[in-house]
């Protein structure tokens, strides 16, 4: 695929490549235009030239004497031109090819009484490395008598045009250069118009700004608003769904366990009491999950560590061994009872399969300290290593807690991931050396 | 300080028949007289009085909530919601409205009546249903608890966490500041018992620490509750209403 590798997949790229082709090419052009009009005037100064210096050459033939002639044409020559008398007939052939005629033309317009002269020229033979033809030519004054002409500088100036050239060069450098600097300007947007595209669905609404960049852009930053605004809409019907469904079966729950209540004790009514109240922790999970997804509760100033002593010491109380490890007072701000449910999410997993837990509250990030990380580590069986990304998503769980010990929805871990990102950081987990699972909470404190 | 000897009437708004009936049964049978209604109006046109009313939130046409704010216009009656919402938004929203208590469906029968016995506990506290307001928020030493959403407020402003029991401890304290209290007192008072634990004196003990650690995480906390040998506490700042 060599045309994949030509062509540049970036957007800059494609642009100061084809800028470039065009610069090309009319660097050539230009290289041409400028060396024909190059040309021509050379070709008009030495017509000029020429034909001033033939014409005093003939005056001074007319009135010199015979002997002297030779001499004193010798003495008009320059090193430009280059003069001598021919008597009989010059080497030169009588056609003229079609350069050395735009310069007998030149030196006729130049000096029209020169005009009845008969003229010829000729240019010596050029080869394509060095088109400079040197020009040789005579011009008849009287009957067997010529002057004989011979330039000595070429008729293109390669010098000049070379100079030219790097002129144009450095335009034409200066101009992709600038060309390349507002593709950056222009691509920086559509750069960061993908970056903030990625993050949509991923946490709240990313606003894309309507009221700068390029035309084009913003119409795609009003398509990309308009998007989301359909997809939250989509969402947020079926949300709103289902939690009225969540809140619906809240009535009915109530009426069977008021029901059950007044049957006689037994073990039917035990188990009964027992489904329902399974029935209303997987109602809350529920419910829970779309509320710590919906990030909607005002953060306040709340206190860390009397949340983490309250959620261990109620563990505790219900029989396992939760321990707590931190300092006395850590403020954070945030949603109380979110951070309460994702914590205790996490403290009564521990203990559901490791039995006990430790449950560690610690600052990070530096001398700020503006990160604080909740550690609840166990020892139980751990999750196998490539399942730990797939038990943070809701609905997930491990095959071997499908069973009827660990009833639930599989919310628990996603709740406190929500939570953890509404709070601008994330849930890690990581199997412990030596067994047990480390599920670590990591929030901003701001 | 138990509830007076004399029958408290409530009144019971809920628009779903079965249900009414149902809680209605069980809180006659749990010695309270009940009057069910199945809307806001119907509630509203009767002329008869009541000790304590138990709203359900979502009613038809006018909502709970309405018909709480038209009943504090007119009354300090108790108000207990009931709610199939749990959110911590729709809780305080009922509460700010000057609700006693906020309860989520489905509601655990003896935990109903637990609630209302402690609301009208309180109310009477303070002289009867219509006499003076009872002090949704008391402050000691900086701090600040907001009894109506059970919530404890450090010096600085920050939220701080306490259970339920302990949180029941400390309205005990703050109610009787400056008094030894027995620890027989404290644990007759604690709506919520310590589970799994050996009741009695022990738990209070358990409560009392945990509590001191709590308040003592902020400088001088520590000596707002003091321990009595051989006898119980004293809660020893001033407290204000």
């Amino acid at each position: 695929m060599s045309r994949r590798s030509l062509w540049p997949r970036g957007f800059t790229g494609q642009v100061i490549l084809v800028l470039v082709l065009a610069v090309l090419v009319q660097f050539v052009a230009g290289s041409m235009l400028i060396r024909t009009g190059e040309t021509h005037i050379q070709r008009a100064d030495q017509g000029k030239r020429i034909a001033e210096q033939l014409l005093i050459a003939e005056r001074i033939i007319r009135t010199a004497d015979r002997p002297d002639r030779e001499r004193l044409l010798e003495s008009l020559s320059t090193i430009h031109t280059r003069l001598s008398l021919i008597e009989g007939t010059p080497a030169i052939p009588p056609g003229i090819d079609p350069e050395a005629a735009l310069i007998a033309t030149a030196i006729f317009e130049f000096e029209p009484s020169l005009a009845g002269h008969p003229i010829r020229l000729s240019l010596a033979p050029g080869s394509a490395l060095t088109p400079n033809r040197r020009l040789a030519g005579a011009i008849r004054i009287e009957e067997n008598l010529w002057i004989g002409f011979a330039t000595r500088e070429t008729v293109v100036n390669w010098r000049l045009l070379l100079e030219t050239s790097i002129r144009v060069g450095l335009i034409a450098l200066f101009v992709l250069g600038s060309a390349a600097l507002l593709v950056r300007t222009m691509s920086m947007p559509l750069r960061r118009l993908s970056d903030n595209a990625q993050l949509i669905g991923t946490a709240d609404r990313i606003p894309f700004d309507e009221t700068a960049g390029p035309q084009e852009m913003r119409e795609v930053s009003r398509a990309l608003n308009a998007m989301q605004e359909r997809l939250e809409g989509v969402i947020d019907q079926r949300t709103q769904a289902l939690l009225a469904v969540g809140h619906d079966l809240r009535t009915p729950l109530s009426r069977l366990r008021l029901r059950v209540d007044a049957i006689e004790d037994s073990a039917d009514r035990h188990a009964a009491l027992a489904d329902i109240g399974q029935m209303t922790r997987m109602l809350q999970e529920l419910l829970d999950f779309f509320e710590t997804g919906e990030n909607r509760e005002t953060r306040a100033p709340t206190d860390l560590s009397s949340l983490c002593q309250t959620i261990a010491e109620a563990a505790s109380d219900l029989g396992g061994e939760v321990t707590y490890d931190g300092p006395d007072r850590l403020v954070i701000e945030g949603v109380h009872d979110h951070l309460a449910r994702a914590i205790e999410n996490l403290v009564d997993n521990a203990v559901k399969y490791g039995g006990a837990a430790v449950l560690t509250l610690s600052a990070h990030g530096g001398e700020r300290g503006d990160c604080f990380s909740v550690k609840v580590e166990d020892r139980g069986p751990g999750v196998p290593p490539e399942q730990l990304d797939r038990v943070m998503r809701p609905f997930e769980r491990l095959d071997a807690s499908r069973s009827d010990n660990h009833p639930g929805m599989g919310l628990g871990l996603s709740i406190a991931h929500n939570v953890a990102l509404a709070h601008g950081g994330r849930l890690r987990l990581a199997n412990r050396e030596g067994g047990g699972l480390c599920a670590e909470l990591l929030l901003a404190k701001k | 300080m138990q509830i007076s000897e004399r029958t408290h009437h409530i009144a019971l708004v809920e628009d779903d028949g079965p249900l009414r009936t149902l809680l209605t049964r069980h809180l006659r049978q749990s010695g309270f007289p009940v009057r069910g209604y199945a809307t806001a109006a119907e509630f509203r046109a009767s002329a008869e009085r009541f000790d304590l009313i138990v709203l359900d939130v979502m009613l038809p046409a006018t909502s709970g909530l309405d018909l709480c704010r038209w009943l504090r216009q007119r009354s300090n009656v108790p108000v207990i919601f009931i709610s199939a919402r749990s959110s911590h938004t729709d809780r305080i929203v009922g509460l700010e409205l000057g609700a006693d208590d906020y309860l989520v469906k489905p509601v655990d029968p003896g935990e109903l009546v637990a609630r209302i016995r402690s609301v009208l506990r309180r109310s009477e506290d303070v002289g009867g249903t219509d006499g003076g307001d009872y002090a949704s928020t008391v402050r000691f030493d900086g701090w600040q608890m907001d009894r109506r959403r059970r919530e404890l407020f450090a010096p600085e402003g920050s939220r701080v966490s306490i259970s339920e029991a302990e949180f029941d401890l400390l309205d005990v304290f703050l109610e009787m500041p400056q008094r030894v209290i027995g620890r027989d007192t404290l644990l007759e008072h604690s709506r919520n018992r310590l589970p799994g634990r050996d009741s009695g004196d022990r738990s209070v003990d358990v409560l009392v620490s945990r509590l001191r650690r709590k308040l003592g995480s902020i400088d001088g906390g520590r000596d707002l509750i003091r321990t009595v040998r051989g006898v119980g506490y004293v809660f020893t700042a001033n407290v204000e209403a």
